[in-house]
């Protein structure tokens, strides 16, 4: 489709740009969040309406190929406008995030929601390249968005350096993939590489391509950047960061998989499984050790990365629906654990996990919210995260992926044992502690509402979201 | 067809590249590091001209990928070393094993 | 006679960057490995040059030498501290990281080896730079304004990131 045809089509991208801009310029001088936080808010809406109110269904490949509107897409896309709108919720909550960065962060925020939308709609491998960046770079600086706080610089070098160095990789292998192919086009990639006998070569770059996805998921050798950055990041910033970014990743392993490499599925399906069950290993056993509540959930959320991957490794419909719903299910409670820990947290405090000790008599509301997201990501029922684990573990037994479930089924029993370590210390009863109550403020309170209602909805009816989840395979 | 036969590029480009891989392992100054990630994605860039020469139909696309890869190293300097400023500000040290990189 | 000397121009730049590129990355003084990037970044413009785009080849002596050299170099004598110390873990990590180097060299150049690359029958025709202008603004328009956003994005992060906190 042509360039001008295209942009009917583009609306809810261009009306997140208007509203970045607009959103960078609403800094008010008075030093009050209302302004910018709203301006983002009302963008946020706007462009879920126009996503949502789409009017044609179809498959279209718009600016000439670059940008792939399908189900996918569209799946994605309302998932990272609802997720982008959860965390400039959670910022507009006083001690979020520092009050001189916030207008900043908030357009930067936009400005990552699309570049997150373009790289799950690529359809070229510039398009994809490029996306990448613009995410990367952007997470990168907005994880040292943080006046007076040492750590949080030192996490955003750390994750610049590591994240660089991977990049590099990825970019290496798509350059060799135009060797191969001449063109960047997913779909002549594909043609090229599914005729041509160069097996090596293309297996060399799906590599190094695998290497960049793998460092967004966060994924077994690549994932030292995690705990560092999710504990030190802005809480909006970090919520954000340990949703969105990871559902685009896993967006575009499915599309890279569909598209580009079918002919490669065997061969990618083996070395995605086994990063799963390193990643899985590796991230439960690490948290165990963690003395901190947001390292803990960094490692738990590597640990989640591991069962979707499990989902998509499998390449088969089931696996795939069930994928997109444990995504939703893990994003709406992982937001939901960011905003809960800044409602409990005291100022002062280093989250230690014993600076939650007994905050469940201080502000019953958060930490019965708290609970109900640690339940969905131990994947109890009757909430969306069983539901979620249960079907991809169905999924994999069909395929006849024994040792991958059971290993699965470990991990599980190890998460199970770290999600109640917090909530044992979240109910600990303390009586001098419990005098001082400590209110939610309304935003927080509207989004932890929100959100847990969500993971409770999904998992008692879940039949909206799987509808949702088929409707991204069409 | 140049003079000198595309595989001695490709390999020249590779110990760029290699070379970058070395350097951003080794660095323990953070602007070394990213001096040795310049040295890598240069060797991207260089590649995709290479490409531009031989690859059916790809003159135009190749040249034009690494004009968008010389880009993103210029944003992404432009980003490292303001977070190595930043760094720098809070700590008055930019030394990677005074930051505890491979801390978990 | 003149191809020949072209082609030992072309093979003498080639091992000079190497050894640049090596040099950058192993010189203990950062202000001189980055002195040596610059050399790597114009000896590259000229293999540009010799691979017939000389658009790319402007581009990397402006983009690069003229603006990310400068920048980097101020970065480096801004945070001072230009003596790299190698103590004695350093040197096994410095081994270890030869070593995997090594091996990631061979391996991919045996695919690099390995493969034959497709290539057009006589080679491709050189874009002018009319060419290029026309397929960056035509087929590759929506890549360039993602590229334009890109920039605009990050650079008000940098500018946020390295802002100096009124405490």
């Amino acid at each position: 489709m042509s360039t001008l045809q295209s942009l009917a089509h583009f609306k809810t991208e261009i009306i997140l740009l208007i509203g970045a801009f607009i959103t960078l310029f609403s800094d008010s001088p008075k030093g009050s969040r209302f302004l910018a936080g709203t301006a983002a808010l009302l963008t946020l809406t706007l462009a879920g309406v126009a996503a949502f109110t789409e009017a044609s269904q179809q498959s279209l490949q718009l600016f000439g190929g670059f940008f792939t509107l399908d189900g996918a897409t569209r799946f994605f896309r309302f998932g990272m406008i609802l997720a982008a709108a959860a965390s400039v919720l959670l910022g507009m909550t006083r001690g979020a995030i520092a009050l001189s960065f916030f207008a900043e962060s908030t357009a930067l925020m936009l400005f990552l929601t699309f570049g997150l939308i373009v790289l799950c709609a690529s359809g070229h491998f510039l398009t994809l390249l490029l996306a990448v960046e613009m995410v990367s770079l952007l997470s990168y600086l907005m994880t040292g968005f943080s006046p007076q706080n040492t750590r949080a610089r030192e996490a955003a070098l750390k994750y610049l350096l590591l994240g660089s160095f991977c990049s590099a990789f990825m970019l290496y292998g798509i350059s060799l993939l135009f060797g191969l192919t001449g063109s960047l086009d997913f779909d002549s990639v594909r043609a090229a590489v599914q005729d041509g006998g160069q097996r090596t070569a293309a297996a060399a770059s799906l590599l190094f391509i695998l290497t960049g996805a793998g460092f967004k998921l966060s994924l077994f050798p690549f994932h030292f950047w995690a705990p560092d950055v999710y504990e030190a990041a802005p809480s909006p910033v970090a919520a954000y960061l340990t949703v969105a970014p990871k559902a685009a990743a896993c967006a575009i392993l499915i599309r890279l998989f569909s598209e580009v490499f079918p002919s490669m599925q065997t061969f990618g399906a083996e070395v995605l499984q086994t990063l799963c069950i390193l990643t899985l290993l590796a991230a439960s056993l690490l948290a165990l050790a963690q003395t901190r509540v947001r390292r803990l959930i960094a490692y738990s959320s590597m640990a989640q990365a591991g069962y979707l991957l499990m989902g998509l490794s499998l390449f088969s419909r089931e696996g795939l629906q069930a994928a997109f719903f444990y995504l939703a299910a893990y994003g709406a409670a992982n937001l939901g654990v960011f905003a809960a820990l800044t409602a409990l947290s005291q100022r002062g405090t280093q989250d230690h996990l014993e600076d939650l000790t007994g905050a469940a008599w201080r502000n019953p509301f958060a930490a019965g919210c708290l609970t109900v997201f640690l339940l969905s990501l131990a994947g109890l029922p009757p909430l969306a995260g069983f539901l979620g684990k249960f079907w991809i573990f169905a999924a994999a037994l069909k395929e006849g992926e024994v040792f991958l479930v059971v290993t699965a089924a470990l991990t599980s029993m190890i998460g199970i044992f770290y999600y109640f370590k917090i909530l044992r210390t979240l109910y600990f009863s303390d009586p001098l502690i419990a005098l001082c109550a400590a209110p939610t403020p309304l935003p927080l309170r509207i989004l932890l509402i929100l959100l847990a209602s969500a993971v409770t909805a999904a998992g008692l009816f879940p039949s909206w979201l799987l509808r949702a989840a088929e409707s991204a395979l069409r | 067809m140049t003079p000198v036969p595309e595989s001695h590029y490709l390999i020249f480009s590779l110990i760029l590249f290699s070379a970058g891989i070395f350097g951003a392992l080794t660095r323990r100054n953070a602007l070394g590091v990213l001096i040795a990630l310049e040295l890598m994605l240069n060797a991207v860039a260089l590649n995709f001209v290479i490409f531009s020469r031989t690859a059916p139909e790809g003159s135009a696309s190749g040249q034009v990928s690494a004009f968008f890869i010389i880009a993103l190293a210029a944003a992404g300097a432009a980003a490292g070393l303001a977070i190595v400023l930043a760094v720098y500000r809070s700590r008055k040290s930019i030394q990677t094993d005074d930051t505890n990189l491979l801390k978990w | 006679m003149l191809e020949l000397i072209a082609v030992k121009g072309i093979y003498i730049l080639m091992v000079f960057a190497a050894a640049a590129a090596f040099a950058s990355s192993l010189l203990p003084n950062l202000f001189h490995g980055a002195l040596a990037l610059a050399a790597v970044l114009l000896a590259v413009a000229g293999l540009y040059l010799s691979l017939g785009a000389e658009f790319l080849a402007m581009v990397q002596i402006l983009v690069y030498v003229g603006a990310v050299m400068t920048l980097v170099i101020y970065a480096v004598m801004l945070t001072g501290r230009l003596e790299e110390t190698v103590t004695p873990s350093g040197r096994i990590q410095r081994a270890a990281a030869g070593v995997s180097c090594a091996i990631f060299f061979v391996l991919v150049c045996g695919v690099l080896l390995s493969t034959n690359w497709p290539a057009a029958p006589g080679g491709n025709p050189l874009p002018s730079v009319k060419d290029l202008g026309i397929d960056l603004m035509k087929r590759h328009v929506f890549p360039f304004e993602v590229l334009g956003i890109l920039l605009f994005a990050v650079l008000i992060g940098a500018l946020a990131a390295a802002r100096r906190e009124k405490s």
